[in-house]
């Protein structure tokens, strides 16, 4: 429903992105790894369409809707815009629905408060509840939970997982977080200027490709997280924090 | 009656130039193009002095040399990647340069001072007839590209993602703002027109920061047409009363808004 073939990108005489080719298939979840600088923002810029001309080589099924998360925003102090508003604007969701996002996030009781008065990670939920709520065909989020507290990034893609497989919606995210994401996702692309390794996720891990980018650290951890010891060792991990 | 009819022409020119500054002042305020009227007016004085030499009326030169700049803008920020400050800031003074150098050169003669000024006491029914067309034409323009702009000011990339044409809307707003200027300067003068688009905005900023009122974009563009319009009586008022230039009298009133409500919330 939505790809990209061989799709490059130059910017100021430096290549950005080189002949990546993916698609997203319905009710798929597609998690997009790569460092730093590696190109996931402006791949997913691309899959939008916002490089115009340059985005020739992007398919999108027609009439596609498409609800996007960007990585930041930045709400000016000069605007008093409530949470609520946001969550509505230039959109055609009803009320209804956009309050029950709110809800469903646990950012409800905010919505009244002007956007700059946010958190970060409640302004990545703001736009989570706003992407979500307009019957979206496909999700694109660009880090989506940075800011978001670990528990809270626990039970965000718990929740996004369920809305996906009710909404019959896809969803393709772009993280640099190694530990998290990897739980619910179906194919996993590691991106760094081209595509370095696809696959599922555990399949992946194992990759030589995977281990250059990411270093032994990931793919450890990685390993673990596999072998459904994942959840449990976060909570270790978090509990040791506390004691 | 206080305000006769002759005066009254003055009144109602100002209160349409101060209804369509209120939303018009707060689009400007966030986008952080406060400058804006500033570099429209500075080169509408440009295309006065090209229009005075090509022979038609000074104001049709503004309008077109202000929709110009418009369409120039997106495209001078996009090629030169500068802030739109910046480039405001490098065509503000250049505009003038060139005019005055055109006004030495060829001994035409320019009243720079009712361009500062206006002439608030000189309406004629033509002017209220082009003003009120063209604040219809901006207010059209305002409910249409309104939520756009806003979701634009807070995130380009998500208001693009939405299949927003921005840069149309942007041309579209620029132009808006130009042919805003362009109508009220012969009237408001430089210095008003500005005031009204920059000062009530401010204030309502300041506002909504300390008060239940002004809580959302439209309660503030409403707030800054009720503040515009409540100076511009009271300096029209005072300007009867204490015998001052009328524009300057309602400018000090707006600025003294703004001191009192700067000193009353901190």
């Amino acid at each position: 429903m939505l790809s990209a073939r061989n799709f490059s990108l130059l910017r100021g005489g430096k290549t950005i992105l080189e002949d990546v080719s993916l698609s997203l298939r319905r009710q798929e979840i597609v998690t997009l790894l790569g460092p730093n600088g590696g190109g996931k923002t402006t791949l997913l810029q691309g899959l939008l369409g916002l490089y115009g001309r340059e985005s020739s080589s992007i398919y999108r099924m027609r009439g596609l809707r498409i609800g996007y998360v960007p990585q930041k925003l930045h709400p000016s102090v000069l605007m008093p815009l409530s949470l609520r508003r946001f969550a509505m604007l230039c959109s055609s969701a009803p009320r209804e629905l956009v309050e029950q996002r709110l809800e469903e996030l646990g950012i409800a009781d905010l919505s009244l408060r002007p956007l700059y008065a946010l958190s970060g990670g409640e302004l990545q939920k703001a736009m989570l509840a706003r992407a979500t709520s307009k019957q979206a065909d496909c999700l694109i989020l660009d880090e989506p939970l940075s800011g978001v507290d670990e528990s809270g990034q626990q039970k965000i893609y718990a929740w996004l997982e369920r809305y996906s497989r009710a909404h019959n919606c896809s969803v393709l995210i772009a993280s640099h977080d190694l530990h998290l994401v990897m739980g619910a996702t179906d194919r996993v692309i590691c991106l760094d200027r081209r595509i370095r390794c696809e696959g599922k996720a555990h399949s992946v891990v194992r990759t030589a490709a995977f281990a250059s980018l990411f270093g032994k650290t990931g793919y450890a951890l990685y390993a673990h997280d596999h072998k459904g010891k994942h959840k449990s060792r976060i909570k270790t991990q978090k509990g040791a924090k506390r004691r | 009656m206080f305000f006769d009819a002759f005066l009254l022409k003055s009144l109602l020119a100002a209160l349409m130039l101060a209804c369509i500054s209120g939303p018009l002042g707060c689009v400007t305020v966030w986008k952080g193009m406060a400058r804006f009227g500033e570099t429209f007016a500075h080169v509408a004085l440009f295309g006065a002095v090209i229009a005075i030499l090509g022979g038609i009326l000074p104001g049709y030169g503004m309008i077109l040399v202000a929709l110009l700049l418009a369409l120039l803008l997106p495209f001078l920020t996009a090629r030169t990647k500068l802030s739109i400050d910046s480039l405001l800031g490098i065509l503000a003074p250049s505009s003038v340069a060139l005019a005055l150098i055109l006004v030495q050169q060829t001994s035409i003669s320019i009243d720079f001072e009712a361009l500062l000024f206006g002439e608030l006491l000189a309406v004629t029914n033509k002017d209220l007839a082009l003003i009120a067309i063209g604040i219809v034409f901006i207010g059209i323009l305002l409910y249409y590209l309104w939520s756009p702009v806003i979701l634009d000011v807070l995130s380009r990339d998500l208001a693009l993602s939405e299949g927003l044409p921005m840069r149309l809307y942007d041309v579209l707003m620029t132009a808006g703002l130009g042919l805003f200027i362009a109508l009220g300067v012969k009237i408001a003068g430089l210095l008003l027109i500005n005031a009204f688009l920059v000062v009530p905005a401010s204030c309502l900023v300041i506002f909504s920061r300390h008060t239940r009122f002004a809580q959302s974009p439209e309660r503030m563009a409403i707030g800054s047409v009720l503040l515009n319009c409540a100076c511009v009586f009271l300096g029209l008022f005072l300007a009867v009363l204490l015998d001052l230039p009328a524009g300057a009298s309602i400018c000090a009133t707006l600025f003294i808004a703004f001191c009192a409500i700067s000193a009353f919330f901190r």
